[in-house]
């Protein structure tokens, strides 16, 4: 009896060993952490990226292959096709090497155009939502167009998230907690798509805190130095 | 004498009428893979055969291999196999040449129908990964099996030899994961993304997706 008793015992034991558990915990637990519920904010997008015609941002930016220093200008109001925007210039050595054309509104970020080095700008219709004045924390926008420049227009998709806090170390201008985002232009060609990524983080009052971007193909990373925005020096 | 050779006797042939049961059931229907999705929202799914190294690892099962790609060229790597063996649990390389750093279950279809999530670190680069991995049968109930499938010994061996025998249908094992780059200080962004990719992937699979 007391045999058969213990046979049952093991049996139960090995019934109950037979739900596996996780052992919970590690040193990296807090990445497994349930993040709170996605958080959802009025973005004062004027602020968030002012257009004042000259203000600008000195941005160190670090490449594969060396480390340059750009100033990102706003230059003024231009009409791209039917919309009126924004003329951001990208100037490295005093020269322009690319262009981007935003409009900064009460309903959203919009990119309306951008062009490198001298050539035509690429002209988004309709303008790109980059970031909506309500944004939810994560939440992406799809956009569907055409990407066009002179006679020559393609058919172009586009995504972009805005992440509402996302915590920036800068070298020379301390720690943000800048608004990240992320889009991504891509032009449907024949010969397969074309890419324009790029990574935005912004911050109210000042703007561009650091941004990271395809520069000839490699990845390139700028970073805040000093800025003049409505008229403030830092 | 004669009494105690005839309960050994017993004893051995139950064992071998077990090992023949749990022979039998678990390999009676391990050839079923849940249906992945075509697309999932903004992700497309792009077929990756799991190559021929990490299916000979597995005692080569039934598997099918996908990747799970977002406009902004972010990825998650999924893998569907059809546990046919003790092997098929295995976590193959290059995931079990990680160090696990972190663990627990997340009930992420619904109370009782779990995941377990890993993190885990590449011993040189430090770079992290996170992982997703359940067993899923045609009725959408999830369920975990062993860390680091059978490299733990022998009860998860055991724990997966009872499950066999008592499920009615042996179950699709789902293993998602991606790399959590280091913009995504605290993987919050990949946490959202392998999310978004395993309720897809069980949505699908819950819909009576087979193969």
């Amino acid at each position: 009896m007391r045999r058969h008793a213990a046979l049952i015992a093991l049996l139960a034991l090995l019934g109950a060993g037979c739900t596996p558990s996780v052992v919970e915990g590690g040193e990296d637990r807090d990445y497994l952490k349930d993040p709170p519920p996605p958080e959802a904010a009025a973005i004062n997008t004027t602020t968030l990226l002012p257009l004042n015609p000259g203000n600008y941002w000195d941005m160190l930016v670090a490449t594969e292959r060396s480390a340059v220093r750009e100033r990102l200008v706003v230059v003024g109001p231009l009409v791209v096709g039917k919309e009126q925007g924004v003329l951001l210039e990208l100037q490295r050595g005093g020269k322009v090497w690319r262009q981007e054309v935003y409009q900064s509104t009460a309903q959203g970020i919009r990119l309306l155009a951008f062009g490198e080095k001298g050539s035509q700008l690429l002209l988004l219709d309709p303008p790109f939502p980059i970031a909506p004045a309500s944004a939810q924390e994560g939440q992406g926008v799809s956009w569907k167009g055409t990407l066009s420049f002179g006679k020559n227009a393609f058919p172009a998709t586009g995504y972009s998230r805005v992440t509402l806090k996302d915590t920036i170390q800068t070298r020379s201008m301390g720690r943000f907690q800048a608004y990240r985002i992320d889009s991504v232009v891509t032009m449907r060609r024949k010969e397969g798509p074309l890419h324009f990524p790029q990574v935005r983080w912004l911050y109210p009052g000042i703007g561009f805190i650091r941004r990271s971007y395809a520069d000839g193909g490699l990845p390139a990373s700028a970073e805040l130095e000093r800025y003049q925005v409505a008229g403030t020096k830092k | 004498m004669s009494a105690r050779r005839q309960r050994l006797g017993l004893v051995f042939g139950g064992l071998a009428v077990l090992c023949g049961l749990l022979s039998y059931r678990m390999n009676r229907p391990a050839e079923w893979l849940l249906t992945p999705p075509e697309t999932a929202g903004i992700w497309e799914v792009v077929e990756t055969p799991l190559l021929n190294e990490v299916l000979q690892q597995l005692a080569l099962p039934k598997a099918m291999g996908l990747e799970f790609r977002n406009p902004l060229d972010e990825r998650v790597t999924c893998q569907l196999i059809a546990p046919r063996s003790f092997e098929a649990y295995r976590e193959p390389a290059p995931l079990s040449l990680c160090a696990i750093t972190a663990q627990r279950e997340i009930p992420l279809f619904g109370p009782n129908r779990p995941v377990r999530a890993w993190i885990l670190q590449r011993p040189q680069t430090k770079s992290r990964m996170m992982v997703f991995a359940w067993l899923q049968d045609r009725e959408g109930n999830t369920k975990l099996f062993g860390t680091r499938g059978m490299n733990q010994g022998i009860l998860d061996r055991l724990n997966l030899g009872y499950q066999s025998v008592l499920a009615r249908e042996a179950p699709c094992l789902v293993r998602i994961f991606a790399i959590i780059p280091p913009s995504d200080t605290q993987g919050i962004q990949t946490r959202r993304n392998l999310e978004e990719v395993a309720k897809a992937i069980y949505s699908a699979g819950k819909a009576g997706g087979a193969s």
